[in-house]
């Protein structure tokens, strides 16, 4: 069995706000999942550390990094009308980026083991220069920007039930970094559509599956097999997962129908995509059922770890059977349009 | 000529005296007003929100034909929702927006609609100040 990577406790308690979902039982929710595998010797814990200025200003504008930490120390307050801050939100903010960097570090130097961190405030709507949807800094980007300045070709599976709009946009004309996702269509934030491929250097580099409410595990697992020629020609060296569990049926902000045992399938399909041992890290994004949350951790991390252990049987039968392959269509015929007018423009 | 107005609208005090702000200007250019109601993650997604009494009330108040009028409930947040209005169907040529009063740290863009929008609009943004300043 792979040895779990996992993020030391950075203590994310006072990054809370009273009667919002992305709260600090998430986190213990997480941790309980994990607890459930029994790893004994085989969990490895790593940092904390904060995440190094230089290190956000990969993916972060150095304006929005100065602003987010004087509003912090200002007391906080709200961002927009879904996202707050404390005023221990950007120290807490800062170690949740540094956790993902010790995690990957640490693959990369045991050259084996699967990683897991668990991140609040979450990541993947953080744009650049601007918080939203719960996120202030782009955990996974942040992590994947390290790679990628290390040599590295990083896949970025977003599973997460929501488009994660940050992600896309900090790599949108990043040829080095492939993002694919697979998210409820309609539903906040209101991007991902497969006709957003990439910019005029990274062509192809943006896979977006939406995905009709109410859809089923087969659904989702459709979408993402069919995006595996994709990630097989662009030949990542390393997969980063933007594991939200807000697809779980339980979920009360949003309406796929998904199932631990979907996450666990999910997982498997990522873990395919890695070269090698050492070579994944999921990344905790949403997940506001902590019941599902936990079960839907110890899932996804025990397929991963060679071993399987959801209570939950995968789903079948929901709507979207078709929209995985129907995504990838639109997506190879935007591609192919756009190629031929950079043509013409050169 | 103008012929789309986007307005923010979240049915704050702020939200409503941007909404007069940009129908009046409307009214005066011709031009059809587009109503935008950014739903958020945090927002019930089972009902569309309906037309709020406000802008119907505010709308007859003005005088102005509320066939010129729409209202539209967007997800995301309130300023990728109007920055994304310069796109079809809306194809705003204004954007209007309210500016928060008290509690917000003076200059800071994080965490302002207004200023955020006056800083990535392409095109121009007519800022509504609150009642207090
Ligand atoms: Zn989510």
């Amino acid at each position: 069995m792979s040895p779990l990577v996992l993020n030391a406790d950075y203590g994310a308690q006072a990054h809370e706000e009273a009667g919002h979902p992305e709260r600090p039982a998430r986190a213990t929710a997480a941790l309980e999942g994990v607890a459930d595998l029994h790893l004994g010797g085989d969990l490895v814990v790593v940092g904390p550390r904060a995440a190094r200025r230089e290190e956000l200003a990969r993916v972060h504008a150095g304006g929005y990094l100065d602003e987010l930490g004087a509003f912090c120390y200002a007391g906080g307050g709200d961002l927009d009308p879904d996202t707050y801050a404390t005023a221990d939100s950007w120290s807490i903010a800062v170690q949740a980026a540094g956790a993902g960097l010790a995690v990957v570090d640490a693959l990369a130097e045991r050259g084996d083991g699967v990683g897991f961190v668990v991140t609040r405030p979450p990541g993947h709507h953080a744009l650049a220069d601007r918080a939203m949807g719960f996120c202030l800094l782009n955990n996974i980007a942040v992590a994947a920007a390290h790679l990628i300045e290390a040599g590295e070709r990083v896949v970025i599976v977003d599973w997460d039930v929501h488009h994660g709009n940050g992600t896309q946009s900090i790599f949108w004309d990043e040829p080095r970094v492939l993002y694919v996702s697979t998210h409820q269509w309609p539903l906040y934030p209101g991007s991902g559509t497969p006709a957003e491929v990439g910019g005029p250097r990274a062509l192809g580099r943006t896979l977006n599956l939406p995905l009709p409410p109410g859809a089923t595990g087969d659904v989702v697992r459709r979408a993402l097999e069919s995006a595996a020629p994709v990630v097989e020609s662009f030949d990542p060296t390393w997969v980063l997962v933007s594991a939200g569990f807000d697809a779980h049926r339980a979920d009360p902000l949003a309406d796929l129908a998904l199932t631990s045992g979907d996450f666990a399938a999910l997982a498997a399909l990522a873990g395919g995509f890695a070269p090698g041992p050492g070579r994944i890290a999921l990344f905790l994004e949403g997940g506001y059922d902590l019941a599902a949350l936990r079960a839907s951790t110890t899932a996804s991390l025990s397929a991963l770890l060679g071993e399987s252990s959801a209570d939950e049987a995968p789903t079948s039968g929901g709507p979207g059977a078709e929209a995985g392959p129907a995504a990838l269509e639109q997506f190879w015929r935007t591609v192919e349009v756009l190629a031929s007018s950079e043509e013409d423009a050169r | 000529m103008t012929r789309s107005i986007a307005v923010g609208f979240d049915g704050s005090p702020s939200a409503t005296r941007a909404l007069r702000v940009a129908l009046a200007l409307a009214r005066d250019a011709g031009a059809t007003t587009w109503v935008l109601h950014a739903r958020g993650m945090l927002e019930e997604r089972t009902a569309e929100p309906a037309i709020p009494p406000v802008v119907s009330e505010t709308v007859t108040e003005l005088g102005l034909d509320p066939e010129r009028v729409r209202w539209r409930v967007e997800n995301g947040d309130p300023c990728s929702v109007l920055l994304r209005s310069v796109a079809p169907p809306v194809e705003a040529e204004i954007l209007v927006v309210g500016r928060r009063g008290h509690g917000h740290p003076e200059g800071l863009l994080v965490g302002s609609t207004s200023l955020q929008l006056v800083e990535h609009a392409r095109v121009p943004v007519v800022v509504v100040p609150p009642l207090d300043e």
